[in-house]
């Protein structure tokens, strides 16, 4: 039972020693400087072509947009509820048609709710 | 296929749900007077159609369940047997549905000393309470899972209810963080159950009496493997986390003491309720022995008595005082939970109840000191108030002395029946842990009794005048109670015993 996971250990020893070959090979011929004693050109980001962007990449993003997502979430989970039920719709019959009206109606209350509280406007 | 469905049994969920879609709508689409007395610029409900409505749902689905069930004495399953509907049940969801009337009342004083908007906040009790009554009629997995989350959601939205209060919002991020940490932990122990009915038996089901029975054989035969030994831990500790068991209970007094104040006292009694009636449904009777979790409950047990109990003891603010209490009395709830007899069962039943409304008199001596603009929260708030307004004060006396157990309250007859039910079924030294930890209990709980009557007010404190009748009524009826239980407690721990004996039976 346990012979099929062999592949599985081969791969992993096979990635754990090409880490370990790369890096000994380096560190055995790579010539060893502190850090201060370097020159500029080795503290660049190595073979990356331009140095690093310096601005600060996180912005706050404003709430409304977690509100549209929220409600297009709740449209979107609608979507897939529909598509079993569309696949279905002749065995379910009458029993899946109200099934799914309940559901839809409860929906549409929600996104009523949502409209009438002001979260559609973009403000 | 289609199931088969019954949803006569379901009536009370599906009251409270159409309560809690109608609370929406009204909110949304009733003209309403914009109030002008309101500095954040909420629209308030003056008529107070929200509070009504809620309080209709709640009231009819209670009523459906004291009356509308029929002679039906057994257990009635519907929806293929993920939903049954039996006297334990009912019992327990009466207690969760008095506990939310209670709060409701409450929280209506405390949103209008807050200028808070009603509907959402109403909407999401509701929704609350639904999972609650879907907890308790869970006989499957995958629909304590469902219950759970339903009852959990809303609460977390609940926690943070002052948005604009820093700690308000800390209690609800801790809540939703750490709380949908124990249920992904839950639902691990539920998945590796399921992997073991399906191949113990060869059929992979999610029902739990199926579970329980595949376990005790298992067990019996010496077959049990580890993964389910792991499933059965991990499964427990999703409720315990629920409970606020130790060492599961790191969260609550942050939660509690940053939440409403109306909310926090809800949650601290029906939750609480729910939860052990859960772990009864799933754990009692000798699958805990078979999934090795009795030692653990025991320990569990012992540690959440002792420490809730010691860490009560240092806190200044009457919120984290009351906070560890609860993590104390769920400590109480789960000897009972181990002596799972009917009479174990049964004396769960009456302490959630006698907790319920001992502590829901507390909450609301303090909604009832509070005013627009201060909230009563330390010791230091209440210092003289038992002698300008005496039978508030002794209101908070009484429920002192119940959470106490000091008879003839209703707390005493409790935590008698659960220590009796322990020493029946010879968890000795449990009692004797919990008889020594109630001991350390009194001095905490007779601390804002101390502060209320033998302390000066600091001068220009006034009365508190003005309050909603709603907080008035929620006040009265929880110390009525309270006293009455202890004072008349037969009629109601035979009511108990009954409802327990159809969960013991159908085992």
């Amino acid at each position: 039972m346990t012979a099929q996971y062999l592949p599985v250990l081969m791969i992993t020893l096979g990635a754990l020693g090409f880490m370990a070959v790369m890096l000994g090979i380096n560190s055995l011929l790579g010539t060893k400087r502190k850090h201060e004693q370097m020159p500029k050109i080795m503290l660049e980001p190595f073979e990356c072509g331009s140095p690093p962007l310096q601005t600060d990449n996180r912005r706050r993003t404003a709430v409304k947009y977690y509100l549209v997502a929220i409600l297009f979430v709740m449209f979107d989970l609608e979507t897939v509820l529909l598509y079993p039920w569309a696949v279905l719709y002749k065995e379910l019959g009458l029993f899946g048609l109200v099934e799914l009206l309940v559901f839809m109606i409860s929906l549409v209350v929600g996104l009523a709710y949502a409209w009438r509280k002001g979260a559609l406007e973009w403000r | 296929m289609i199931p088969s469905m019954d949803f006569g049994l379901m009536v009370p969920e599906l009251l409270l749900i159409a309560a809690g879609i109608v609370v929406l709508l009204a909110d949304a689409f009733l003209p309403r007077e914009a109030g002008k007395d309101d500095p954040r610029g909420d629209v308030n409900d003056p008529r107070g159609i929200n509070l009504g409505i809620t309080l209709v749902g709640l009231l009819a689905a209670g009523a459906f369940i004291a009356f509308g069930r029929g002679d039906v004495t057994g257990a009635q399953e519907t929806f293929e047997g993920l939903f049954i509907v039996d006297r334990f049940g009912d019992a327990f969801k009466m207690v969760a549905l008095l506990g939310t009337i209670l709060g409701v009342l409450l929280s209506d004083g405390w949103l209008r000393n807050q200028r808070l908007p009603t509907g959402a906040f109403y909407a999401l009790i509701l929704f609350a309470t639904t999972g609650m009554l879907y907890l308790l009629s869970a006989t499957d997995m995958v629909m304590v899972f469902v219950g759970l989350e339903l009852m959990s959601i809303p609460l977390y939205c609940l926690a943070a209810a002052l948005r604009w209060e820093d700690r308000s919002v800390e209690a609800g991020v801790k809540y939703l963080v750490l709380g949908s940490f124990a249920t992904a932990v839950m639902l691990m122990g539920f998945a590796l159950l399921y992997g073991f009915v399906g191949i113990y038996t060869g059929e992979a089901t999610t029902r739990l009496d199926a579970v329980v029975t595949a376990v005790n054989a298992a067990s019996a035969a010496g077959e049990l493997p580890g993964f389910a030994l792991l499933g059965g831990v991990l499964a427990m500790i999703g409720l315990l986390f629920k409970m606020s068991a130790v060492p599961f209970h790191m969260w609550t007094p942050d939660v509690y003491e940053g939440s409403p104040t109306s909310i926090t006292a809800w949650m601290s009694v029906s939750v609480k309720a729910v939860t052990a009636a859960v772990l009864l449904r799933i754990f009692g009777g000798e699958v805990l022995d078979a999934l090795h979790l009795e030692g653990i409950l025991w320990v569990v047990a012992a540690l959440t008595m002792f420490l809730g109990n010691t860490m009560a003891l240092t806190q200044d603010n009457v919120k984290r005082m009351l906070a560890y209490s609860s993590v104390a009395h769920g400590g109480y709830m789960l000897v009972g939970v181990l002596a799972a007899s009917s009479a174990g069962s049964a004396a769960v039943l009456f302490y959630a109840a006698a907790y319920t409304f001992g502590n829901m008199a507390a909450f609301a001596v303090l909604i009832y000191l509070s005013r627009v603009g201060y909230e009563v929260e330390t010791f230091d708030d209440l210092k003289g108030l038992g002698t300008k307004m005496p039978l508030v004060g002794a209101v908070m006396g009484i429920s002192m002395l119940s959470l106490m157990g000091i008879p003839p309250l209703a707390g005493f007859f409790g935590k008698f029946a659960i220590f009796r039910a322990a020493v029946t079924e010879g968890y000795v030294w449990l009692t004797v842990i919990g008889l020594l930890t109630s001991a350390i209990s009194v001095a905490y709980y007779l601390r804002p009794i101390v502060v209320m009557f033998m302390s000066d007010a600091p001068a220009g404190t006034a009365k508190a005048t003005g309050q909603a009748w709603t907080v008035r009524v929620a006040l009265v009826a929880a110390v009525l109670v309270t006293v009455g239980l202890g004072l008349m407690p037969g009629g109601t721990l035979d009511w108990a015993l009954e409802s327990a004996q159809a969960l013991v039976a159908g085992r």
